[in-house]
């Protein structure tokens, strides 16, 4: 029973912080979809919310099945493994806790290998209630590119 | 640039031209250079790609090699998308170039009367197919697929089904014109091997007289085989291998009138990543200008389908090629399909679902009803009246419906009405009306009809063909076989061919025949030439049809009409020929339904309208070494095609040699029930004859069968969609599965179509049994949750049963591979000095004749020989070295040895490779039904040296094994003479010799 207790109290936190919300959009938009071998991968985003939030944080993760094959090979970067292989992930880019005003976001492409990506973005957003107290909302959205010469 | 050139015509004429041709062959190592920058295509050839590439030159005549009058030279480079090609035609006549621009059609095949240059692209290892894109003066081009036409001739059939998506510039200047080209790689169907090969013909008119010269020492504008190979380190294969499949289209009329045809298609992603696709669906005409098109993005990750549904919008009734392209983000194309498609908007819909085939009732349908679901597309009325009116226009049978309730079935009992004519009328208002002709016909004994899935009845009762191509009514015919599929068009009247199709009956088969029969005796035809073929059916034609068909159809054993072999590869057979052909035929004979035998997808995508049922062949072509030169799949894609078009198929699945092994039982069982899988309907195996030579052949087709004929209802039903999924190793990802279902029954049938040893996990839906039973296995697989998992050697099919007894009730498989392995030893009997066994490469019995003969081989000769088709056309040889091969009892007829009709005193001498003490010759011979062996006496001599001695004659032998025994001699050559023959019996008397 407590199992289940802490199931569902888990279940519940993650609701609040990353649920579908109706009050809550995400668009992103890659600003060039296919971008040179190297290049800084650049994307926008636009997006709804309740008064008072504003975007806080970003990153970008993929999972393995969505990107060449030999990324992780080639870039060196390590892969969360989850029983389920196509849930496996990599952690393109872990919470940047800066968001630019013109809101582009950029991130190097260095020794990525050619090939199809599609990736998730997250924004973070937060809000302070009438207590001062902090709300936090994750929300998230796909982004497809390529690199390619 | 120019002045170069101007300075290599001075070369020309100072003479030095043939000097300058040596040594440019000399150094011809076309490389292909890599483009880092791709060349703008304008003509002039001036990029920086161009500049590093060196011309390639040293063109000769076609067959004589002589060197032209006009010189050609080209360049060629790539990259990972494109290839490019550049190519300079020297002109001294350029005011006098051939531009026949305006009579000329996109598939003209006289497109090459224009001077033109011709870019030959091959890329298939097997050299199965290509691609050429002409390319005259002004820019016109014309695009061509050429496929093998599958008689190992390498004779190439030119498909105009192919868009190639190049972008191509020409250039005139005053004594040159060039051509600059960018083809897509895309475009020409890559597979996974690349092997490439290119070339460049040229068709020069311009001059006195007319000069076709090639780059490649060529015979012939098809050629492929001599084409310069050239390597392309930097195209990765894997980037294009996509498939689409399950191509299916829905017309209507959307709510601003306009007609919609609305395109699904599933893209298959099998290169080995994440793609992003964007997919364009587009109508072309028969000219490939672009009607309407509309495309979508999709992704998707590796192994994974996407079904991509796209309208296109604003469309008239008519016929299109239904162009499916996918390209890449950065507008690479990674694959074309050109379906031709009709769109027929009908404001009244009227889906027949029974009578289920050709719109007749047969008096043998257990179902009499007729069934229809009725619908509106972009009208709207208050009323629809729908009935059934008889011949006179009388309504039999009324319901009104309410416009608004429409879609409705509607169904009137068929049972009493008399036979006859009658229509099913649906009039929506005033304005709309359309009705569709239902015939009820009368009993024909050995009537043939089709249900919904295509399941074949005679006379009412559920029939699975399974029959022989090149089968003689006097061919040992066994219990699995039921039917023949006859070539012969030599009646000499309707008795006689009615009396070859009792012959066939007697023996339980049923046949399948020509319906062009002129009945004048000859074995080629006059008014159903295939050059008559080109056009419309002609008056004559249509003439006898009419008067020969309804007397032809009455013989109860006919099967179905064969309509058509491999009309692709006939010289301009007309597919319109076939659809007004197939239309009269089904007038004139209700009874069998039309095959259309097709050797490939493109063949039946041109073909299909004109028959009843498709019926291709899909040779795999083995390889000793495992490897094949079609995919082991390929019978699935073939099977997948066919469905995609809408008709029943059956399959001519490969029973001779083709590559260089014949299948073993393992192989032509994967493809029978890979076939079915893909709901497959019947079988008629390519050929019986050919099959003799090979102990697999003669003991699988008839293994198989006797399988078939216990789970006959079961393959029979069409395989449930989505039935059963399949986890496989990589490297098995073409593994095959489907799931049947049959008063209570399953059956679920799977095939390994990798050479791999692998275990494959599957997860099954619906009610199926915890336990299921392997076909000839004597053994059970446990579901647990709908889940099992199973080993597979190579090529290895499984068949899964409910029912295990049904599953016992045949011989099992590891007796089955065993009778084939000792049939092949056995065919080398240790002490016999001429025994060859079995060999798959008979062929090279030619050779063996002509002096080519290895050492330890026997030489055999004789007075005459009777020959056949197969030995004097086919194989062009004697039927001497087939009486070494082992094969006694089985022979095939054009394996067993007969004198020539002039020859009175016939004889046969075998020189053997050393001499030898011999003691023992045993002659095998036929005998008949009657019990009259064909040979009764022989004798045998021996050479000493100076003549032959006779060592001993027999005479009066009664069986099929004629013994003569003498005492031991030392001997080199013997002689085999004073043969009697049996009087009435064949003159076909020996199928094998043995020396002891």
């Amino acid at each position: 029973m407590k199992k289940i207790i802490v199931c569902f109290a888990l279940i519940f936190a993650g609701c609040c912080l990353f649920g579908k919300d109706a009050g809550f959009t995400l668009k992103p938009e890659v600003l060039t979809k296919v971008v040179q071998p190297g290049s800084p991968l650049k994307m926008t985003f636009k997006w709804t919310c309740p008064e008072g939030y504003v975007p806080k944080a970003w990153r970008l993760v993929a999972y393995v099945p969505n990107i060449p094959s030999d990324f992780a090979k080639v870039t060196g970067n390590k892969i969360t493994p989850h029983k389920m292989k196509e849930w496996s992930s990599v952690f393109i880019k872990n919470w940047i806790w800066k968001i630019p005003a013109d809101k582009v976001l950029e991130i190097s492409t260095a020794k990525w290998p050619e090939g199809d990506y599609k990736m998730a973005l997250y924004i973070l957003l937060e809000a302070r209630d009438a207590q001062n107290k902090v709300k936090n909302k994750m929300i998230a959205e796909n982004i497809l590119f390529t690199i390619k010469k | 640039m120019r002045r170069s050139m101007l300075k290599y015509m001075e070369k020309m004429k100072s003479g030095l031209f043939l000097l300058s041709a040596l040594l440019s062959l000399t150094a011809v190592s076309a490389e292909m250079n890599f483009a880092e920058k791709a060349p703008v295509i304008n003509g002039s050839g001036d990029d920086p790609v161009w500049k590093k590439c060196s011309w390639n030159s040293g063109f000769s005549i076609y067959k004589t090699h002589a060197v032209p009058k006009a010189e050609t030279r080209f360049k060629l480079a790539y990259d990972r998308d494109n290839l490019y090609f550049l190519v300079e035609a020297i002109e001294p006549f350029m005011n006098k170039l051939s531009v026949k621009d305006k009579l000329l059609q996109r598939n003209s095949e006289s497109f090459w009367m224009n001077d033109t240059v011709e870019i030959l692209m091959v890329h298939d290892p097997a050299l199965k197919f290509y691609h050429k894109v002409i390319v005259d003066s002004t820019g016109k081009f014309q695009e061509v697929y050429f496929g093998d036409d599958n008689t190992g001739r390498s004779v190439y059939t030119p498909f105009f089904q192919w868009k190639s998506y190049a972008v191509i510039k020409t250039k005139r200047y005053a004594d040159r014109w060039t051509v600059e080209c960018a083809v897509p790689i895309g475009s020409l169907d890559p597979g996974k091997n690349l092997k490439w090969r290119f070339n460049i013909n040229r068709n020069r008119h311009a001059g006195k007289g007319m000069e076709i010269s090639s780059w490649a020492k060529v015979k012939g504008s098809s050629h492929p085989a001599v084409y310069r190979e050239f390597s392309l380190p930097k195209v990765n294969a894997a980037y294009f291998q996509f498939a689409s499949d399950n191509i299916s289209g829905k017309t209507s009329l959307n709510k601003a009138k306009q007609i919609v045809h609305e395109v699904s298609a599933d893209l298959i992603n099998l290169t080995g990543n994440f793609r992003i696709v964007q997919v364009k669906y587009e109508l072309l005409d028969q000219m490939f200008r672009s009607h309407v098109s509309n495309e979508k993005q999709t992704h998707l990750q590796n192994g994974k389908f996407s079904r991509v549904k796209i309208p296109l919008t604003n469309i008239k009734n008519g016929k299109y090629f239904l162009s499916i392209s996918y390209w890449s983000p950065a507008g690479t194309l990674l694959k074309q399909t050109l379906i031709p498609t009709v769109i027929h908007y009908q404001p009244i819909v009227i889906n027949l679902f029974r009578p289920a085939y050709r719109n007749n009732i047969y008096a043998t349908m257990p179902d009499k009803t007729i069934e229809a679901e009725i619908a509106l597309d972009g009208i709207q009325t208050e009323m629809v009246n729908v009935s059934l009116k008889d011949q006179n226009g009388k309504a039999l049978f009324s319901r009104k419906y309410s416009g608004k309730a429409l879609p409705a079935k509607v169904s009137f009992p068929g049972k009493d009405l008399a036979d006859g004519m009658y229509f099913l009328e649906v009039a929506a208002g005033k304005e709309h009306k359309r009705s569709i002709e239902i015939r009820k016909l009368p009993y024909q004994p050995g009537e043939v009809w089709l249900d919904a899935q295509g399941v074949t009845h005679v006379d009412g009762k559920r029939y699975l063909p399974y029959g022989w191509f090149i089968f003689q009514a006097s061919d040992p015919k066994t219990e699995a076989f039921n039917s023949q599929l006859n070539y012969g068009i030599g009646a000499r009247n309707l008795e006689s061919f009615h009396r070859n199709l009792t012959n066939y009956a007697n023996v339980g088969m049923k046949s399948i025949v020509f319906p062009y029969q002129e009945f004048n005796g000859k074995h080629e035809w006059t008014i159903f030439a295939h050059s008559t073929r080109v056009g419309s059916l002609r008056p004559e034609q249509k003439a006898h049809l009419e008067k020969y068909i309804p007397e032809m159809k009455k013989h109860p054993s006919i099967l179905a009409w064969y309509f058509a072999d491999e009309p692709e590869s006939r010289g301009g057979n007309n597919p319109q020929w076939f659809v007004q052909t197939h239309e009269l035929m089904q007038k004139l004979d209700p009874y069998h339904p039309n095959l259309m035998l097709n050797w490939g997808i493109s063949g039946m995508q041109q073909f299909y309208e004109g028959c009843d049922i498709l019926i291709p062949d899909c040779y795999i072509g083995y390889r000793a070494d495992g490897t094949t030169e079609k995919p082991r799949w390929a019978i699935s894609d073939w099977m997948k095609a066919a469905a995609n078009l809408g008709k029943p198929a059956w399959i001519v699945p490969q029973v001779f040699l083709w590559g260089n092994a014949a299948p073993t039982f393992d192989d032509y069982r994967a493809e029978v029930y890979q076939a079915l899988i893909h709901n497959c309907k019947g079988f008629q195996l390519y050929n019986f004859a050919e099959s003799r030579l090979h102990s697999s052949l003669t003991i699988a087709p008839d293994a198989v069968g006797m399988e078939l004929k216990q789970i006959k209802d079961l393959v029979l039903e069409n395989t449930i969609p989505g039935a059963v999924t399949v986890e496989t190793p990589e490297g098995a990802e073409h593994f095959q599965a489907g799931l049947k279902y049959w008063k209570g029954d399953y059956v679920l049938i799977t095939v390994n179509t990798s050479m791999k040893n692998i275990k494959a996990d599957f997860t099954v839906k619906g009610n199926v049994p915890g336990t299921l039973y392997v076909l000839g296995e004597k053994r059970s697989v446990k579901l647990k949750n709908g889940k099992f998992s199973d080993h597979f050697g190579p090529a290895e099919t499984h068949v899964y049963l409910t029912s295990r007894k049904t599953s016992d009730s045949v011989e099992d498989l590891f007796s089955v591979r065993k009778r084939v392995a000792e049939m092949k030893a056995n065919r080398k009997k240790p002490d016999n000095k001429v025994a060859l066994g079995e060999i798959d490469h008979f062929r090279i019995y030619r050779d063996w004749e002509h002096g080519k003969r290895p050492a330890h081989v026997a030489e055999i000769k004789g007075s005459s020989d009777l020959g056949s088709w197969f030995t004097i056309h086919m194989y062009k040889m004697s039927t001497f070295y087939f009486l070494f091969d082992g094969v006694t009892d089985h022979s095939s007829d054009f394996m067993i040895w007969g004198p020539a009709w002039n020859d009175r005193k016939p004889w046969i001498e075998i020189t053997l490779p050393k001499e030898e003490t011999i003691s023992k010759v045993v002659l095998y011979t036929l005998v008949s039904k009657n019990g009259k062996a064909r040979l009764t006496d022989a004798g045998v001599s021996y050479h000493n040296g100076k003549e032959f001695v006779k060592l001993k004659t027999v005479s009066g032998r009664k069986g099929n094994r004629i013994e003569i025994t003498f005492p031991a001699v030392k001997a080199k050559k013997i002689r085999l003479d004073g043969f009697k023959l049996t009087p009435g019996e064949p003159r076909k008397i020996l199928t094998e010799i043995e020396v002891y």
